[in-house]
């Protein structure tokens, strides 16, 4: 159980990862049971379309939830060098140190699942009865506790335990012997990673912007430009992914700059490269999310301003379509960046956990309470920043892209990038609030490190 | 207690609680003089390491006062506790003295930076002066976890001295350290302070380290039991250890 409460957070990531897919599909289930009960026809075709829609949604932000986890998960390891370097030294196998760590993944993922699909199912099964309550729906069948309710839980209990797995890779280098070391803090992270990891990022990034590019310029041509396109973002973003700890520190790093005349803002930019793969692996899961809402922001953007005025004679969609389409595009692409949110939470939060010793010392040689709450707020905020600029260059570059690909052939003027005043209040106003929210917690527990545990001596 | 020049740390009366039972200081009165360097020294649970936190505004007593160079320090709020310990106190831990993600220069530089300010020219020149004579010259930009353990201290041991603090209150700072480096670590304590004039207030259990000081205060119990000058560590040994024997 105290594993438990250690991952609450985690628990959480899965809950939520679980909710959204069931929720995605209960909606297509239900629409489907309306669109019989309504006589329509197609019914199959429109419901495969959005399961569809719904387990690529479902992908991307269980994409984001398995980082989040492993991130957590070898933070929560990085805490626990000692204890476990002593399990080895009395002869314990790392083999079976980590087995017992996925272990644990499993349980987590199994508690989510179970936590969001039944929150899923509540949400349905209100919602199917309030909706046919007030005459919005049709007498009819609405399946909403179904078998197809089994996917998404099964998809988070599986990648939980293999987030576990990968995260708990560390357990494999703790040597014995770093039970006996009086230094305090753990040897430095291997920044160079692995060469064949950057080489395959380097690579993915360069030809996936080489396909991408070829998308665009055949655009005018050709009505199938817009897959080559998306193979080019596909591509080059799986590449800056997979070289986040490559991409992301020096980014990092020139947001920690600014304004580190305060100290309190230069411990925070050095902090957040202290442990660059970790940082940059919580700051990539909200570059995700930043990079789906401004992609698709783009693309109805360039829609709505560039193309519908230069195709006038042909009547564009229906005012309130869009906007209807536009919220649902926002609330499905968003919904990565709020799991993102609870990794930075959890980045904080293991960060003030692991470095009571460290801020009792801050404090015992002149560094105030405030100076400390200070430093965790600029911590959330270099990283929300980092992500906003990053996650917002490539989705204009993504959503440019796309929308020259689709429509390029239909106007002949050059096609500028835009971008709504509503996308860029949100991503603005919810990256802030992430920052603010995600550091209301380890700033209270910052407050409480007393000067006298720089002294303690275990 | 007789001293000719005003104390740089004067306990009166001070008595300190733990959860309402436990006595960590009972009625302590104590008065440390400028330039001077004492041991504190007893048994575990002695009230010797909360002797230290009170009296370097690091914890509050439940009475009596405490003055830190003249200025009464009971009723200061934590800001101004924080601008004292910043600016009339260095320290020097048992381990983990160093903020790990900063280099040495860095480190030593710390009181300042977080002050707000940076060094003067002639500060600066203190500074590399300190480093130099510390025999850190070549680290400056090495961190922490790229030195031994006896270079941290230096290194601690030059961060508490940077700002010129008028007191350095040192907790165990050789109890992570093998024998040379204790020598050399209690060594540059002793030289470099009374060469300029701190004071310095050791807390120890260790007879041989608290031999190199000028005074000895015995702890137990939260009460003083013994305090004298010029003993060797012999005659350390044996009074804590009778006061260990007793308890």
């Amino acid at each position: 159980m105290n594993t438990l409460r250690e991952f609450s957070s985690t628990v959480l990531v899965a809950a939520l990862g679980s909710a959204f897919g069931a929720v995605m599909l209960i909606c297509s289930s239900v629409f489907a049971g309306w669109a019989t009960a309504s006589g329509l026809g197609q019914v199959a075709e429109v419901q495969g379309l959005l399961d569809f829609i719904s387990y690529v949604f479902l992908g991307l932000a269980l994409y984001v939830a398995a980082i989040v986890t492993a991130n957590t998960c070898s933070t929560v390891i990085a805490g626990r060098t000692r204890v476990l370097a002593l399990q080895r030294l009395l002869g314990a196998p790392a083999g079976r140190l980590r087995r017992a760590i996925t272990g644990t993944g499993l349980l987590v993922g199994a508690v989510g699942a179970l936590i969001g699909t039944a929150v899923a199912a509540g949400i349905g099964l209100t919602g199917v009865a309030v909706l046919q309550d007030r005459g919005t729906l049709p007498e009819g069948e609405y399946a909403v506790l179904a078998p197809y309710l089994l996917v998404p839980a099964i998809a988070v209990v599986l990648t939980t335990t293999a987030a576990f797995f990968v995260g708990s890779r560390r357990v494999l280098t703790v040597r014995p012997l770093e039970a006996l070391s009086s230094t305090v803090e753990a040897r430095p992270e291997d920044l160079r990673g692995s060469r064949l990891r950057s080489v395959t990022a380097v690579l993915l990034v360069v030809v996936g912007a080489a396909v991408l590019l070829l998308g665009v310029v055949t655009s005018a041509g050709s009505t199938g430009a817009v897959l080559v396109t998306m193979a080019g973002g596909f591509l080059s973003f799986t590449g800056v992914t997979v070289g986040a700890a490559l991409f992301v520190p020096p980014v990092l790093a020139l947001v920690g700059r600014i304004g580190a005349g305060n100290p309190a803002v230069l411990l925070s930019g050095r902090n957040a490269l202290r442990a660059p793969g970790r940082s940059s692996r919580a700051t990539m899961g909200l570059v995700i999310g930043v990079t789906l809402l401004v992609t698709f922001g783009v693309l109805l953007a360039m829609y709505q301003q560039r193309i519908v005025p230069a195709l006038a004679e042909e009547a564009g969609v229906p005012e309130e379509t869009f906007a209807a389409i536009t919220a649902i595009v926002t609330f499905l692409s968003g919904f990565s960046a709020v799991i993102a949110a609870v990794g930075v939470v959890n980045a904080l939060a293991l960060g003030v956990l692991q470095r009571r010793r460290e801020i009792g010392l801050l404090r015992a040689v002149g560094f105030t309470g405030a100076q400390a709450r200070t430093m965790i707020v600029v911590e959330a905020v270099q990283m929300v920043v980092t992500a906003l600029v990053l996650g917002t260059a490539l989705g204009v570059l993504y959503g440019w892209a796309g929308t020259v690909s689709l429509f390029g052939g239909l106007v002949d003027a050059p096609l500028t990038p835009a971008l709504s005043a509503g996308t860029v209040l949100l991503v603005v106003v919810g990256g802030l609030l992430i920052a603010v929210l995600a550091s209301l917690g380890p700033v209270r527990r910052v407050t409480r490190v007393a000067p006298t545990e720089a002294l303690a001596v275990a | 207690m007789t001293h000719s020049t005003s104390p740089v740390i004067r306990l009166e009366h001070v008595t300190k609680r733990y959860g309402g039972t436990v006595t960590a200081l009972d009625d302590v009165s104590l008065d440390l003089a400028a330039g001077e360097f004492t041991a504190i020294m007893g048994p575990s649970g002695s009230g010797k390491s909360t002797l230290m936190h009170v009296a370097a505004g690091l914890d509050s007593a439940d009475q009596g006062s405490v003055f830190v160079d003249r200025q009464e320090i009971t009723r200061l709020g934590d800001k101004e506790l924080t601008q004292l310990r910043r600016r009339r106190i260095g320290f020097v831990f048992q381990s983990f003295n160093l903020v790990p993600t900063l280099d040495v220069a860095e480190n030593v530089r710390l009181p300042f930076v977080l002050d707000g300010r940076r060094p003067t020219r002639e500060e600066q020149q203190r500074i590399d002066g300190l480093i130099r004579r510390l025999g850190l010259a070549d680290r400056v930009r090495h961190r922490p976890s790229e030195l031994s353990g006896g270079q941290q201290q230096r290194v601690a041991i030059a961060r508490a001295l940077a700002t010129r603090p008028p007191v350095i209150f040192a907790d165990e700072p050789t109890g992570a350290l093998d024998t040379r480096a204790t020598r050399e670590v209690l060594g540059i304590l002793r030289d470099v302070t009374r060469e300029e004039g701190h004071s310095v207030v050791m807390v120890t259990h260790d007879a041989a380290a608290a031999a190199v000081a000028d005074r000895v205060v015995v702890l137990s119990d939260g009460r003083i039991r013994d305090d004298r000058r010029g003993l060797t560590a012999d005659q350390i040994s044996s009074a804590v250890l009778a006061l260990e024997a007793s308890a």
